[in-house]
């Protein structure tokens, strides 16, 4: 049993798991562990208790639009599972995990930080050097990382059941 | 596996009762401490409540929430790209040739 070549539903479902799974990491690393910014920081600037009680609402949507996202992933997951044309291929699913962090890093980087300018990475600089490592390193290099190991992939064939774990 | 009866809920209630009314009790004593939450009925939760619920609100709720469905339709726009035999699509011409993992 070798013949499952259908890797869009693995490579959907990795790409969504991976951009809700960094939002997630992004929501806790800088909004909540390290407080550099939250959503709406360069809006309602989180000098007063008013202003990080209105950001932590906003923060709070973001995670759960994530969350919406990251479930989203889990039932494309389990379905592609159960098709005997999709291959089940830890380097297509890796690769999509990475691929989509870093599109989603990317999209989110280039909307919030550099057009809408709703935050900035270290919001107390403005607009700086961090936001620029952002986007080419969360970005571009994840994208390209994701990329290189689904390609290492492209060989893999064999269905879930049948694949090594 | 231990299936869970009645009985058993009964007794796994009573052992965790105790820490809920603590906790309970604990957050009433404490509700000044946090009486600036969107929906506390204090001058700093009516503030912090007009902060949001205004007329910017549909404005900033498009703002947070734009990256989301654009980050959705590249997705599926790669999906759909791949499955028409993209760079990173398997090759299919020899079906039997490929590799398992």
């Amino acid at each position: 049993m070798t013949n499952a070549t259908n890797r869009g539903p693995l490579l959907l479902a990795g790409t969504l798991l991976g951009g809700g799974l960094v939002g997630f990491v992004d929501g806790i690393v800088l909004h909540q562990v390290l407080q550099v910014h939250n959503l709406m920081s360069g809006k309602y600037a989180p000098t007063t208790l008013v202003n990080v009680e209105i950001n932590m609402f906003w923060d709070g949507l973001f995670h759960a639009m994530c969350w919406m996202m990251t479930v989203a992933g889990l039932v494309l997951l389990w379905r592609a599972g159960a098709r005997a044309d999709v291959p089940w291929s830890t380097r297509t699913f890796l690769g999509s995990l990475i691929l989509g962090a870093g599109l989603f890093n990317l999209v989110e980087g280039l909307i919030d930080h550099h057009l809408l300018r709703i935050h900035n990475v270290v919001q107390r600089l403005g607009e700086s050097g961090w936001d620029y490592a952002f986007l080419v390193v969360g970005g571009v290099a994840l994208i390209a990382l994701g990329w290189a190991i689904l390609r290492t992939g492209r060989g893999d064939a064999t269905p879930r059941g049948h694949a090594h774990p | 596996m231990r299936t869970l009866t009645w009985k058993s809920w009964r007794e796994r209630a009573s052992i965790a009762m105790p820490g809920l009314v603590l906790t309970l009790g604990t957050l009433l004593a404490s509700a000044g401490s946090v009486s600036a939450c969107p929906v506390c009925d204090t001058g700093t939760g009516r503030q912090v409540r007009a902060g949001i619920f205004n007329e910017d609100f549909v404005p900033n709720l498009l703002m947070s929430s734009l990256p989301f469905p654009i980050f959705i339709g590249a997705a599926m726009a790669l999906r759909a790209w791949s499955g028409r035999g993209g760079a990173i699509h398997p090759s299919t011409t020899h079906q039997g040739s490929v590799k398992p993992e």
